[in-house]
């Protein structure tokens, strides 16, 4: 399966662009204060490649220059107004059922209520793995790109942690809701978030009862969700957990409920309202707060186009977000239209997060997606773990992603995406040696999984570890389809320069420093004392079987060193 | 200690060792740089800072346990810790969970310290405002751009000069503590896995793309220049950090939790001579708002044992004398269980220092548990006094410069330094 506009590599590069070095050029007077439109007619191919970066998860330059060619209208229709276009894959089909079912385990000695427990929680974790590998997949095939751009952040918003949910179906049916939201109406989206099951799992609000609140959730939604530190009072987050007592969920159908019983109808004051406040009254309160919609402006503004935006801006998108009631549309096209959001200020800003680093390198490339396990684990190395945020405020972006640690692993990881797959014409028999071992190692799998008188938890153990060896073959013969060698010789480029510049052009939102460019051309040339690129042999095409090998691998290795600079880091 | 070991040497014998190229020029370049700001090695005198994070918000109440208070006794009915389980010290008025039996016989040897009722003014209870007041030492939470210890690192690279490795952090994201304005950690989690990953020809390329100087344009891209200073830093201190960690053998046998891991790395790196001077460590999962019991006493167990393991391997090393550990947590809990058999966001909690040359015992008052605030503790240490204490006296810093204010300093609890 291939990233959307197929092809990819395979084409080449329009010859104009070459001679740029992957700066924007223009724009330079666009004021970073300013949410005017820019003039149509002033949307370069460089301001797609933006957007696209910003608002989705890049592309390919034939896949910008389409984009490109609908026009600043067009495009930001073609992101915003995804709903015109089909889903892509498929929600897997996870049976909300089976649940630990409590009355049965009460019948239970504490043994067996131990391992009926164990037995649920080795098979939900396999669940739980489909669910993650679903969404990853989701995040490098989708056509709908700033819906998932938009999914993760409320994500990183209404955070949930699986950690804590321990239910893969519950964070299957958040993760849905958010993607449903997710350019929707964001009070309708808070009303939602709020009865949604992890939701009122791991903020506790399922155990929030009346004579005895938790107030859990009644602070996060204050502090993190809506208002923000200093714009409410201790008093108003133990009131306001009253309000959500009784707000709970039932197990079996993972649907909201109210629990009467549990539900303190007292008189309650939050925020100045008094009455017999319930949740939904709070939430209405919460969100008639300006501050409300300043908190959701800034979050945005500040994630998709530059840090810490001035509070001018953040005044007048807010305006925007009540006006039209928190619908989301309106403002997110007023922002991707803005000089604020193509100024030289918000070029190149933002450290990409783990997720949008790994997808944008393989939606840029062009290349095969990888089995999205890879991509997980790759993510969760760098620091973002998806559906495990390392507390309610979610992953702090922007410069925190980064240690000597993780820039390291960042480069490692970009590593394994351009390494894998094989460097020259496919080996027959190598494969076919390949294939057998996989077979065999699967056999022993499934025979492990059917073994008779294994004990349940014996026979979901092997099952996992029959899951975890597939997906380790996966990624063992996941081969990108990466063809460096056709690409430089279709581009017909003759110098050391152009190699690096188209690649650049390919990759870079900010251009490379100038000594590492001269570092980069010592190692194409070799006069740096590696081995030289035949660059002129591939262009004539006389490369043989091993040239093309020795060629293709120099050219990978170029590319993973264009990845392991701090200017890769940045869109 | 008479192992001393020049830094310059150390590095040699690296060089020496492996032979290939790109390690001496990993390697080299630490030589140069060392030798371009003056030889820097870890001598006696310099003072190692071990912190252990507790996150999440640590039950302080549980922990040291005020033993004859009957308010202990009413307000814990079911989390209470029963008399006969808690563990005693020469102190009768105080004892300490189950889980902390070493930690109670360090006490009482004289190399730990409780310091009751730590905390600040107008308690914060949302678990990041009041990790950020606790690691800026800022209690209005305003300025939160750089950490209490980032600032004393500030200071000590101004007087000393700069090495990447001054402060190490074992996570992978830096904590607000240790960043300061012009020095930033190394992070790390795995020491084995923090490398580039190349085969000969591009490690050779890269270590020259990320000692690349890069000083021309974008300087109006903060991003950038710190992710050149990052990408710098980690080339030329993950080639000796890794390779200490590596070869570093032990008798004791650390396991059983992460800490217990991250320690072994810090004394791995401290047998190793690296010159840093701050190790930033993490304990999580303290936020026991249901069925606290038995989560509690299992942190505080691997917390016990993990202490122990590290402090018997630095006697080992003979390196002892020259670390101290701090413990907190952003704050405690009410004094209150509540009805899920746990505890919700408090304020006021002891603060646990160790370390063989500190003076042991209990310093500050134990908190009331009669005058409550609202059903908190009322603290009675403000935190910056401890770390007052931890500057001036152990890192050797001066805690004006660092907290912009003077506060009276723990009296004695380092004063077997003088």
């Amino acid at each position: 399966m291939k990233a959307h506009f197929g092809i990819a590599l395979v084409c080449g590069l329009c010859p104009t662009i070459l001679s740029i070095r992957g700066a924007p050029t223009t724009g330079l007077d666009r004021d970073a204060e300013s949410l005017a439109a820019i003039p149509a007619d002033s949307f370069t191919l460089e301001d797609a490649r933006h957007l696209l970066i910003r608002a989705g998860f890049g592309g390919t330059p034939e896949e910008v220059a389409k984009l490109h060619a609908l026009g600043l209208d067009g495009m930001v229709s073609w992101l915003v107004d995804y709903e015109q276009r089909p889903e892509g894959v498929p929600p897997p089909a996870i049976i909300p059922t089976p649940v630990l079912d409590y009355r049965k385990l009460r019948t239970l000695s504490e043994n067996e209520r131990r391992r009926a427990r164990r037995r649920w929680r080795i098979d939900d974790q396999r669940r739980f793995a489909r669910v993650r590998s679903w969404w990853v997949e989701k995040l490098l095939t989708t056509r709908r790109p700033l819906e998932e751009r938009m999914t993760l952040f409320w994500h990183n918003h209404f955070t949930s942690s699986y950690q804590r949910v321990r239910n893969a179906y519950h964070m299957l049916l958040q993760n849905e809701l958010l993607r449903e939201h997710a350019t929707g109406n964001f009070a309708e989206l808070l009303h939602e978030v709020s009865k949604d099951p992890a939701m009122l799992e791991y903020l506790d609000n399922n155990r929030n009862r009346k004579g005895r609140p938790n107030e859990n959730f009644a602070r996060e939604v204050m502090e993190l969700f809506t208002l923000g530190v200093g714009h409410y009072s201790e008093k108003d987050i133990k009131e306001a957990a009253r309000a959500f007592t009784g707000w709970t969920f039932n197990r079996g159908g993972a649907s909201f409920v109210f629990n009467r019983r549990q539900h303190d109808f007292g008189q309650k004051t939050v925020l100045g309202r008094t009455g017999d406040l319930d949740g939904d009254d709070v939430l209405d309160a919460l969100l008639s707060r300006p501050e409300c919609s300043e908190l959701i402006a800034r979050k945005l503004f500040a994630h998709f186009a530059y840090a810490d935006p001035p509070e001018s801006i953040v005044k007048e998108l807010a305006q925007e977000l009540r006006d039209r009631g928190y619908e989301l549309k309106p403002m997110l096209r007023r922002m991707f239209k803005s000089e604020a959001f193509y100024s030289p200020k918000a070029r190149g800003s933002l450290v990409k997060s783990p997720i949008v680093l790994l997808v944008s390198t393989v939606r840029m490339l062009g290349i095969n997606p990888p089995p999205p396990e890879l991509i997980v684990a790759g993510a969760a190395r760098l620091g973002q773990n998806l559906m495990y945020p390392p507390n309610v405020k979610g992953w702090e972006e922007g410069g925190a992603w980064i240690t000597t640690a993780t820039l390291l692993d960042r480069y490692n990881f970009c590593r394994a995406l351009v390494k894998a797959g094989p460097t020259g014409p496919p080996n027959p028999r190598r494969s076919a040696i390949q294939r057998r071992g996989q077979q065999q190692q699967q056999g022993r799998g499934q025979r492990d999984a059917r073994g008779g008188r294994q004990s349940a938890e014996a026979r979901l153990r092997a099952m996992q570890m029959m899951a975890r060896r597939r997906a380790q073959a996966r990624v063992r013969n996941w081969d990108p389809g990466l063809d460096l060698v056709g690409l430089v010789a279709r581009l017909e480029v003759s110098t050391a320069d152009q190699i690096i510049a188209a690649l650049g052009k390919r990759l870079l939102y900010v251009p490379l420093s100038e000594d590492r460019e001269h570092i980069l051309r010592a190692f194409v040339t070799g006069s740096d004392g590696t081995k030289p690129l035949a660059l002129d042999k591939i262009v004539s095409g006389k490369l043989d079987a091993r040239g093309r090998r020795d060629a293709e691998s120099k050219l990978r290795e170029l590319l993973h060193l264009l990845m392991s600079t701090p200017e890769f880091q940045l869109s | 200690m008479n192992k001393q070991t020049n830094r310059r040497e150390f590095l040699g014998l690296g060089i020496a060792g492996a032979g290939s190229f790109a390690l001496s020029s990993a390697f080299g370049s630490r030589v140069l740089h060392a030798a371009a700001f003056g030889s820097r090695r870890a001598t006696g005198d310099d003072k190692i800072l071990v912190v252990i994070q507790l996150s999440g918000g640590n039950d302080g109440l549980n922990t040291v346990i005020p033993v004859e208070s009957r308010e202990y006794r009413q307000n814990r009915r079911r989390l209470g810790i029963a008399g006969k389980d808690i563990v005693r010290c020469k102190d009768k008025r105080f004892g300490f969970h189950p889980s902390l039996k070493v930690f109670a016989q360090m006490l009482d040897a004289g190399q730990a310290a409780v310091i009751h009722g730590v905390g600040y003014p107008r308690p914060n209870r949302s678990h990041f405002k009041s990790m950020d007041i606790w690691q800026s030492a800022d209690p209005t939470g305003r300025d939160l751009r750089f950490g209490w210890l980032g600032r004393a690192l500030d200071v000590m690279v101004e007087q000393r000069g700069s090495d990447p490795d001054l402060a190490i952090n074992l996570s992978d994201r830096v904590p607000l503590a240790v960043n300061g304005a012009r020095y930033k950690p190394v992070s790390f989690v795995n020491p084995s896995l923090y490398r580039f990953q190349g085969a000969g020809d591009e490690e050779k390329v890269f270590a020259r793309l990320s000692q690349a100087k890069s000083s021309e344009g974008n300087h109006d891209n903060p991003m950038l220049r710190m992710l050149r200073n990052t990408a710098r830093e980690a080339h030329e201190s993950s080639e000796l950090v890794r390779r200490t960690a590596q070869k570093y053998r032990t008798p004791v046998r650390y396991q059983g939790s992460r800490l217990a891991g991250s320690l072994r790395t810090v004394a791995s790196l401290i047998a190793g001579q690296l010159p840093t001077r701050v190790f930033y460590t993490y304990h999580n999962g303290f936020d026991t708002h249901v069925g606290q019991a038995f989560r509690h006493g299992s942190l505080l167990q691997q917390f016990d044992q993990a202490v122990s393991m590290f402090q018997r391997d630095l006697e080992r090393l003979g390196v002892a004398d020259r670390v101290a550990i701090i413990v907190f947590s952003e704050f405690g809990r009410r004094v209150r269980e509540n009805q899920s058999q746990g505890t919700d966001h408090g304020v006021a909690a002891p603060m646990l220092v160790i370390g063989k040359r500190i003076r042991g015992g209990f310093y500050g008052e134990h908190p009331s548990l009669q005058d409550l605030d609202h059903g908190d503790l009322r603290h009675t240490v403000d935190f910056r006094r401890v770390y007052a204490s931890v500057l001036d006296h152990w890192l050797r810093v001066d805690s004006k410069q660092v907290l912009r204010a003077r506060f009276a300093p723990i009296d004695g609890l380092f004063a077997r330094l003088a």
